[in-house]
């Protein structure tokens, strides 16, 4: 426990070199610092919280699989995040197929959306903004979220995104004018 | 307060709802917003859309240690970075191995070669015989200075082959 507090102290970059060496804490220490952005990026690709946990799951995974090939030329969060999105958009793929071979299914859920106890939870502040959020084009969406939710530079949301800052800076302007317009004052 | 300063401001107002400014740009900031209604509206704006953040599950870091602890115990996933290491040094390794054994065969050929003669001499250079060798039975060649010890036979077969 206090090894794994003096890592605590450690940049990204220290502890990735102590995963290269095989140091299991280090990896503990990464998971506890990033697990919570890397949550909210694929919960705002996917829009679902239990999709979200098993693409930050798998995310985690992928990264430390290939560390080796992490070069450093990003930051350590910004490839990972990088990775996180490719999880969650590769996971919505397959459910978006599973949904279109599965039409009842579908068909009894949107019976269940005229369940009053649901219409309640979609009147709630917080589902409504979920909801206008999950409608965002993904590059709105994610600079939107990762810039208020997790404080990213657009330096950073640029390189998450594919795109320059200045773009990451046009589609976070783009996005809040949209929400603006959805949710009103 | 210009449009471009609210525009520089609205930047900076996530780090504001999130108290990660500098004392400066905080202190600028709440000047600002406390003045400006545009930008204190976008302050509350980003507060509502901050409130609809996803949250962790509390156990989800505990669950990708535990599947990552996994993965390492069975070395199924992760061996790739390893055997990539192993791959890499078994290349080198066998490289050296390869290069040495080279060097040496080439060094082993080089020492079985016929000697042409001694290093510095020209290896094309005409050995004359001496003088005392014992020539009988040998063919006369053309040139060889040894007249004054031929025969009148020898001679006359000489000036023949000279088409005299």
């Amino acid at each position: 426990m206090a090894e794994d507090s003096r890592l605590g102290s450690h940049t990204d970059e220290e502890l990735v070199q102590s995963v290269r060496e095989g140091d299991e804490r280090a990896m503990n220490v990464l998971v506890d610092r990033h697990h919570g952005v890397v949550f909210r990026t694929c919960a705002g690709i996917l829009g679902d919280e239990d999709l979200a946990a098993d693409a930050s799951q798998n995310s985690f995974l992928k990264a430390f699989r290939a560390i080796d090939r992490f070069r450093g030329e990003a930051a350590f969060r910004t490839w990972l995040l990088a990775i996180a999105g490719n999880e969650a958009r590769g996971l919505l793929r397959k459910v978006k197929q599973r949904r279109e071979d599965a039409l009842e299914d579908v068909d009894i859920l949107q019976a269940e959306g005229n369940d009053p106890s649901a219409e309640v939870v979609l009147r709630s502040e917080v589902a409504r903004v979920r909801a206008v959020l999950a409608d965002l084009p993904e590059k709105q969406k994610l600079s939107v979220t990762l810039r208020i939710f997790d404080g990213l530079s657009f330096r950073e949301i640029g390189e998450i995104i594919d795109s320059t800052e200045g773009s990451a800076r046009v589609n976070y302007h783009h996005g809040i004018r949209r929400l603006r317009e959805l949710l009103g004052p | 307060m210009t449009r471009i300063e609210c525009a520089d401001v609205k930047d900076l107002l996530p780090e504001w709802i999130r108290q990660e400014l500098g004392e400066d740009d905080r202190a600028v900031v709440a000047a600002h917003v406390s003045s400006c209604v545009s930008c204190s509206e976008e302050v509350e704006f980003l507060e509502r859309i901050r409130g609809a953040a996803f949250s962790p599950p509390p156990s989800l870091a505990s669950e990708i240690k535990s599947a990552l602890a996994a993965e390492m115990a069975s070395d199924a996933g992760f061996k790739y970075s390893r055997t990539t290491r192993f791959v890499r040094w078994g290349f080198a390794v066998a490289a050296t191995l390869v290069l040495a054994l080279g060097t040496t065969a080439i060094w082993q050929r080089t020492q079985a070669l016929p000697e042409v003669g001694p290093l510095g001499q020209d290896p094309f250079a005409v050995v004359w015989p001496s003088d005392d060798a014992d020539l009988t039975g040998v063919p006369i060649v053309a040139g060889v200075p040894m007249l004054a010890d031929l025969t009148d036979e020898e001679l006359a077969l000489l000036l023949e082959e000279l088409g005299g």
